[in-house]
C-alpha cells in the first residue's frame, strides 16, 4: 500500500460515506476520508492513546510489511488471538487497521499514513553503539579443518560414494579428532567447501582448495556459516541484512523481527521462539554480530556488514602463534592458533598424532617422505622448523630428516611396462630382468603388484598415484552484494474491497448466521448487509431492517425492508457475505 | 603468573603437557606429580598422563579432588577441558568404594559403600567364586589366600580395593645403614631416595609397604631398597636379574648396612644358603627341570617367615612370579627398576600384584643435581660395505637386520671412538657374539658373554674397575646389574630390534656419577632396517630427556 488515499480507493464507493460516517463522524467521499483518516493531530491523540499491547501490536504488523495475512496473526498470538482480535477491532474502529476481504481470514493492512509514526516508534530500537560496552567477538577458527585435512593426508580414507567413508575411516578420524566434538560436521564441511575429494573410492585432499582456505578461512569461514545456517530460512540474512544494516539494535528487537519473518514465511513452524534464540547466539557465537556487554544490544562485527554489502570480504592481518615445539623424540606441539598455512604445510611434513588443546604431529619417515613428494626437501624443512619453532630444533631432528630425504627412493612405473629406480636399488623386487642400468621390464599385469611391493618399502612410485584434478580452488558459495530492501511493497487486494478491521464481519455459518438476523428482529435494528446480485455475483451493500425469518426447503430466508430500493425484499441468509456489524439502529 | 607463563596444558585424552623451560615448571611439576604420572621427559615440554590409578594413588596419599582439580586450574595455560575434570571426580568416587579389613575370625572382611556396588560386584563369576560366604547388605568375607586374587580382579573392572589388611611383620632382624661405609667412604641417602624410601613406607601403615620405585641406572636403587629393609626391620627376600647381580647386591649390603655376613644368603646355583637376607634369582624360583614340572626352588619364598621382598628390575618379573606373588600380599614388597616399560605389556600386573608406582623421578633431572653422571648420546651412522648391499637387498628382513648390525664398517668406527677417549673406561656392547669376538680380537680387548664363568667374569670386572682394562667387550649379559663404576663411555654395536629396556639398562651402565660427562655411542648401518630400530631406541632416550646427537660417516670418511 503505497499511500491512504490508495487504500481508501479500495473501500466500495457506497461504503465510504458509511464508514466515514462511523469513524469521523461525518459522511466523506474518498479524497475527504483519506485526508480524515491522515490528520496527523488525529493520528497523534489515538497512537498516544494506545496501551503497550496495541503498539505492540501494531510495530508486529509493521515489521511484517504493514499488511499481514491472518494465518500469520493467528500464529504470532496462538492463545491471545481473542484478544488480538478485540484490539483489532478497536483499533479498526479508530481507522488505523483495515481487513482486506470478507472472508474472515483476510489480510490485515495498516493505515499507511500511521507509517510515519510506527518509523519513529521503531527508531527507538536502534542506536549509536558508539558510547556502549561490547564483549569481544566470537571467532571461528579453522584450524579443526586443517587438522581434519591433514588427518586425511596421512592416511587413505576409502569412502563410498557420496563421500561417506567407510567405518574404518570414520574410526581413523575420529581417533585423531575426537577431542573435537564436531568432527563429522568439519567433514562435511570440507566436502562442501571442495577441499576434500574422492578419487577412485578414496578421500583424497584437494590442495588448492585447502590453501585457499588455509589462506582465507579464517576472515571468510565465520561469514560462511553465517548463510549456511541462514540456508533452511530462504531470505534470512537478506533479512539480517536489513534489519542491522551498520547500526546497533536492540536485541529483543531483533529476535521479535526474526520471529516475526519465520512466522510470515512459514505460520507452522515449530519451536520459532527456541530456534531465533539459537541462532541469534549462534551467530553471535561464530563472530558475526557482536553483543553488548549487558546483551541488549547487537550489532554485526567489524567487516560483516562491509562484507555482506559489497561482496568481498577483506582478509585482515592475523597475529598468529609461532610457538610451535618441536621435541627430540620426533613429536612436534602444535598451537591451535597457529597460522592456518603453517599448520597446512605442519600437515604435509609430519602426522597427526592427536589434534587436542595442543596438537600433537609426530615426524616419521613416511611423513617426510610425503613431505618430499611435495616438493619440499630437507633444508625447506628445516627452514619452516626453524621459523615456527620456539626453541632451537633439536640436532637429531634435522639430521634424521636429511638421513631420511637422502634415503627417500623414487620409482617411476612407464605405462605398466618398465620400472625406472633414481636410487635405493636394493628396494628392486626380485626376479625383474634389468634391462638397462636401473631399468627394468615389468611382467605382465604386474604394475600393481610391484607399486604395493614398493609402497612398503617407502619407495616413492609415479605414474601410479592417485594424482588429484588441478583444483579449481574451494567454493564460498555465492556472497552476493545485499541490497536493502523496500519496506513497503504493494500487494494485491482483495476483490472485495477493504473495510476497518471488524466493522463488516463475515455472517457466520449455519444457525449462528440466522441469529444475527434474528437479534436484529428483535431489537428493531437496522443492519447493513454484503449480498451477491442474483446472477453477477458482485457484491451489493444493502441496508435493510428483517420483518419476517422463514426456511423453505430447509434454506432460511430474511424478508426485510431495504432502505436502498424502498421496497421489501427477501434474502437468502445462506448467500449473506457478511454484514457491517457496527452500525446497531436506524 | 600470566596466562602465557602458565605452564601446564590439560588435554582432553587426561594426558597433561608440561613447559619445562617456564619458570614456574618446578612448582607445577611438584604439584601434579602426586595425582599424574610421568610418560616422557624429552628436551621442552613432558608429558604426564592423569589415569584412574594415579587417582586412586593421590586418593590414598590423602589428596582431595578439590586439590587436585584447584592445582590443575593454577598452572593451566588453557581452561581444563569438562571431560577430564569430570574423570577425576568419577575416579575419586571410586576410591575407598570398597574396603578389604581383617574379620574376626582371621578371614578377610571386603566392606561396599553402597548396596548398588556390593550387587555388581558380587554377581560377577570371578568374585563369586572367591565369595566365602556373604554378609549383606554391604558385606562379604573371603578367605586372606584370595587376598591378591581379589585386589587383581577388581582393579582389572575398574575399582581400587582400599586394602587395610595391613602386613605380617615378618621376623625382626636389626638393620641399619652405615653413616661410614665399610670401604671407608662416608655414605647418606640422598634427598631423592629418603623421598621414595618414605612414599613406600608410607609410616609403615597398611597404606604402604608396597609399591614400585622408578629410578635410573646409576641412581642408588639398591640403596633405597636397603633402606627399606631397614625401616621393615625384618627378614627379606631379595630377587635379581642374574648372579652378578646377587652378588653385588650382597656386597653392597655388607659395605653399608650393619649386616654382617652371617645374616646374608646368596641362593643361587652354586650355593643355597637360606639366611635371613636372602639374595636370589628370579631363574632361581623359576627353574624346573621338564616344561611342565614344579618350581623347585618356589618353596623358598614360604621358607622362612619374610617381612619384605625386593623385586630387583621388576620390568623384567616373569609371570611365575606374577603368580606366586598373588599368594603372598600379606607381605610387603618394593619393586626397583629403571624403567617401567615392559615389551611383553605386562606392566598393570606389576602394578596390582607388586605394587603402585610409589616414586618417580625423570632421569635428567637426578643428571641437573649431580646424581647420575652427565650423558650425551651419539648415533654413528656408517655405510654398508659396497659388496654387502646386494646380499642385504636379496637378504630376508631378519637376516637384513643383522647383516646391518653386523657391518664390518663399524669396526673401524670404534676403534676410532677408542682412540678419542683414549683415558676412559670404555664398554662395547653388542648382540651378536660373532661380532663381538670379531671386534674383540680386532681390539685385543677381554670379552664376557653368557658362557663366560662367573669366577672369570667377577675377574674382568675386577680388572675393569681398576683400569688395568680400559676397553670391555660384553654381550647383553651386560645389560642387567652390573656395576662398572668408572665406565664412561658405552659403544652399542648392536642391539636387540628396538628394545627400550635394553637401550635404558645399557645406558646406565655409564650413568653412576663421576666427574666426566658420559658418552653413548650407537653405531648403525645407514638406510638399512637397523636404522629404523635405532630410530625407535632414539626416541626412547629423546623421551627420557637426553640430546641425541647424530653423526653421517661416508665410505671415504671410513676409508681414511
Amino acid at each position: 500500500m503505497t499511500s491512504t488515499y490508495d487504500l481508501i480507493s479500495s473501500i466500495p464507493s457506497y461504503m465510504v460515506e458509511i464508514i466515514s460516517s462511523h469513524i469521523l463522524g461525518n459522511p466523506l467521499d474518498i479524497q475527504g476520508f483519506a485526508e480524515g483518516l491522515s490528520d496527523d493531530r488525529r493520528l497523534g491523540e489515538i497512537f498516544e492513546g494506545l496501551d503497550e499491547k496495541q503498539v505492540s501490536l501494531l510495530m508486529d504488523m509493521f515489521e511484517l510489511g504493514s499488511q499481514v495475512q491472518w494465518d500469520t496473526i493467528s500464529s504470532i498470538y496462538g492463545d491471545e488471538l481473542d484478544d488480538v482480535r478485540d484490539m483489532l477491532k478497536t483499533l479498526g474502529n479508530k481507522g488505523v487497521v483495515f481487513q482486506g476481504g470478507l472472508s474472515g481470514r483476510d489480510p490485515i493492512i495498516l493505515l499507511p499514513s500511521l507509517i510515519p509514526l510506527l518509523e519513529a516508534e521503531r527508531m527507538k530500537s536502534f542506536r549509536s553503539g558508539d558510547d556502549l560496552l561490547w564483549d569481544p567477538p566470537g571467532h571461528l577458527d579453522i584450524w579443526g579443518h586443517i587438522a581434519l585435512i591433514n588427518t586425511v593426508r596421512s592416511t587413505r580414507i576409502r569412502c563410498k560414494s557420496g563421500m561417506e567413508p567407510f567405518k574404518r575411516g570414520w574410526e581413523f578420524i575420529e581417533e585423531r579428532l575426537g577431542s573435537l566434538l564436531e568432527w563429522p560436521r568439519i567433514y562435511w564441511e570440507l566436502v562442501e567447501l571442495g577441499c576434500l575429494q574422492e578419487i577412485k573410492g578414496v578421500v583424497a585432499v584437494q590442495h588448492s582448495a585447502c590453501t585457499d582456505l588455509a589462506m582465507e578461512g579464517d576472515a571468510r569461514y565465520s561469514i560462511w556459516r553465517f548463510l549456511q545456517s541462514c540456508k533452511s530460512y530462504p531470505g534470512m540474512e537478506y533479512r539480517v541484512f536489513n534489519l542491522i544494516g551498520d547500526k546497533t539494535l536492540s536485541k529483543d528487537f531483533f529476535c521479535r523481527c526474526l520471529i516475526l519473518e519465520l512466522i510470515s514465511r512459514n505460520p507452522d513452524m515449530p519451536d520459532v521462539y527456541e530456534k531465533v534464540e539459537s541462532l541469534v547466539n549462534l551467530w553471535i557465537s561464530f563472530g558475526v554480530l557482536q553483543k553488548e556487554t549487558s546483551g541488549k544490544w547487537v550489532r554485526f562485527a567489524d567487516g560483516v556488514f562491509t562484507a555482506l554489502q559489497s561482496g568481498k570480504v577483506e582478509v585482515p592481518l592475523t597475529g598468529y602463534s609461532d610457538e610451535v615445539i618441536i621435541q627430540p623424540n620426533m613429536e612436534v606441539l602444535v598451537p591451535r592458533d597457529l597460522d592456518p598455512i603453517d599448520l597446512l604445510n605442519m600437515g604435509e611434513i609430519a602426522d597427526v598424532v592427536r589434534a587436542d588443546v595442543v596438537s600433537i604431529y609426530r615426524l616419521t619417515k613416511r611423513s617426510v617422505f610425503r613431505a618430499l613428494r611435495q616438493g619440499w626437501n630437507a633444508d625447506e624443512i628445516g627452514n619452516f622448523f626453524d621459523r615456527v619453532s620456539r626453541h632451537d630444533v633439536p640436532d637429531n631432528i634435522l639430521k634424521t630428516i636429511k638421513g631420511w630425504s637422502a634415503s627417500h627412493a623414487e620409482a617411476h612405473i612407464i605405462k605398466g611396462t618398465f620400472l625406472v629406480f633414481s636410487n635405493a636399488r636394493h628396494n628392486v623386487p626380485q626376479g625383474l630382468d634389468e634391462i638397462l642400468p636401473g631399468i627394468f621390464r615389468i611382467p605382465d599385469k604386474c604394475d600393481n603388484d610391484i607399486a604395493a611391493f614398493l609402497d612398503k618399502r617407502d619407495v616413492m612410485v609415479r605414474g601410479m598415484e592417485e594424482e588429484s584434478e588441478p583444483g579449481s580452488g574451494i567454493s564460498w558459495g555465492k556472497l552476493l552484494p545485499m541490497k536493502e530492501l523496500s519496506r513497503y511493497q504493494c500487494k494485491a487486494l482483495r476483490k472485495e474491497g477493504i473495510y476497518p478491521f471488524g466493522m463488516v464481519t463475515p455472517l457466520p455459518y449455519g444457525t449462528r448466521g440466522e441469529v444475527v438476523f434474528e437479534e436484529a428482529l428483535h431489537e428493531g435494528r437496522t443492519l447493513i448487509i454484503f449480498y451477491p446480485r442474483h446472477g453477477y455475483g458482485e457484491i451489493q451493500v444493502k441496508k435493510i431492517s428483517p420483518i419476517y425469518m422463514y426456511r423453505k426447503g430447509g434454506v432460511p430466508f430474511v424478508e426485510a425492508f431495504c432502505e436502498d430500493t424502498g421496497e421489501g425484499e427477501v434474502f437468502d441468509i445462506s448467500k449473506v457475505r457478511g454484514f457491517f456489524s457496527t452500525v446497531d439502529t436506524s | 603468573m600470566t596466562i602465557t607463563d602458565k605452564p601446564v596444558i590439560v588435554q582432553s585424552d587426561g594426558s597433561i603437557l608440561l613447559e619445562v623451560m617456564s619458570s614456574q615448571y618446578e612448582d607445577a611439576r611438584d604439584a601434579i606429580l602426586p595425582f599424574a604420572e610421568l610418560i616422557k621427559s624429552p628436551e621442552y615440554v613432558h608429558t604426564y598422563r592423569i589415569t584412574p590409578l594415579s587417582i586412586w594413588n593421590a586418593a590414598a596419599m590423602g589428596a582431595s579432588c578439590e586439590n587436585i582439580l584447584c592445582s590443575l586450574k593454577r598452572y593451566s595455560r588453557y581452561e581444563i577441558p569438562a571431560g577430564v575434570a569430570f574423570r577425576i571426580k568419577e575416579a575419586f568416587s571410586r576410591w575407598d568404594s570398597i574396603r578389604l579389613v581383617r574379620h574376626s575370625d582371621g578371614m578377610l572382611k571386603v566392606e561396599f559403600r553402597t548396596r548398588a556396588l556390593f550387587e555388581e560386584i558380587t554377581s560377577r563369576p570371578a568374585i563369586k567364586n572367591i565369595i566365602a560366604r556373604s554378609a549383606p547388605p554391604l558385606e562379604i568375607i573371603i578367605s586372606e589366600e584370595m587376598r591378591g586374587r581379589f585386589k587383581h580382579i577388581l582393579i582389572k573392572t575398574g575399582y581400587p580395593v582400599n586394602d587395610l589388611v595391613g602386613y605380617e611383620q615378618g621376623d625382626s632382624l636389626d638393620i641399619r645403614l652405615r653413616d661410614t661405609c665399610v670401604s671407608g667412604q662416608d655414605f647418606a641417602l640422598r634427598q631423592y631416595q629418603a623421598e621414595a624410601t618414605d612414599n613406600f613406607w608410607a609410616g609403615g601403615g597398611p597404606r604402604g609397604g608396597q609399591g614400585i620405585v622408578v629410578l635410573p641406572c646409576g641412581s642408588g636403587k639398591t640403596i633405597v631398597g636397603m633402606e627399606a629393609m631397614a625401616k621393615a626391620g625384618t627378614y627379606t627376600l631379595i630377587l635379581c636379574t642374574n648372579v652378578s647381580a646377587v652378588r653385588q647386591w650382597i656386597s653392597e649390603l655388607l659395605d653399608k648396612t650393619t649386616l654382617n655376613p652371617a645374616d646374608i644368603g646368596e641362593y643361587t646355583g652354586s650355593k643355597k644358603e637360606i639366611k635371613p637376607v636372602t639374595v636370589t634369582t628370579y631363574q632361581m624360583l623359576t627353574y624346573r627341570k621338564t616344561r611342565t614340572g614344579p618350581f623347585e626352588h618356589m618353596k623358598l619364598i614360604q621358607a622362612l617367615n619374610w617381612g619384605l621382598l625386593i623385586y630387583d628390575e621388576v620390568h623384567v618379573v616373569p609371570a611365575p612370579i606374577f603368580r606366586a606373588t598373588t599368594e603372598i600380599q600379606a607381605k610387603r614388597r618394593l619393586g626397583l627398576t629403571a624403567t617401567l616399560v615392559r615389551e611383553d605389556g605386562l606392566e598393570e600386573d606389576t602394578f596390582s600384584l607388586v605394587g603402585p608406582k610409589c616414586y618417580d623421578v625423570p632421569w635428567k633431572e637426578l643428571e641437573q643435581k649431580g646424581f647420575i653422571a652427565q650423558a650425551v648420546c651419539y648415533e654413528i651412522r656408517l655405510p654398508l660395505p659396497e659388496e654387502k648391499e646386494m646380499e642385504y637387498g636379496l637378504a630376508s628382513d631378519r637376516a637384513r637386520f643383522r647383516i646391518a648390525s653386523e657391518n664390518i664398517y663399524k669396526d673401524r668406527v670404534i676403534k676410532d671412538i677408542i682412540r678419542k677417549h683414549a683415558d676412559e673406561s670404555i664398554l662395547v656392547i653388542g648382540q651378536y657374539i660373532s661380532q663381538l669376538k670379531r671386534i674383540s680380537a680386532v681390539l685385543n680387548a677381554p670379552l664376557i658373554t653368557g658362557s663366560t664363568p662367573n669366577a672369570k667374569r667377577d675377574m674382568l670386572y675386577a680388572s675393569f674397575r681398576r683400569g688395568d682394562v680400559p676397553v670391555l667387550v660384553v654381550s647383553k649379559v651386560a645389560n642387567f646389574a652390573i656395576d662398572l663404576p668408572d665406565a664412561s663411555v658405552a659403544i652399542q654395536v648392536s642391539g636387540t630390534f628396538g628394545s627400550r629396556q635394553e637401550e635404558a639398562q645399557r645406558l646406565g651402565r655409564i650413568l653412576r656419577p663421576k666427574e666426566r660427562i658420559s658418552n653413548f655411542y650407537t653405531l648403525v648401518s645407514d638406510q638399512t632396517t637397523e636404522e629404523a630400530f635405532a630410530h625407535k631406541r632414539q626416541i626412547f632416550l629423546a623421551e627420557q630427556g637426553y640430546k641425541y646427537r647424530i653423526e653421517q660417516w661416508s665410505r671415504d670418511d671410513i676409508n681414511l
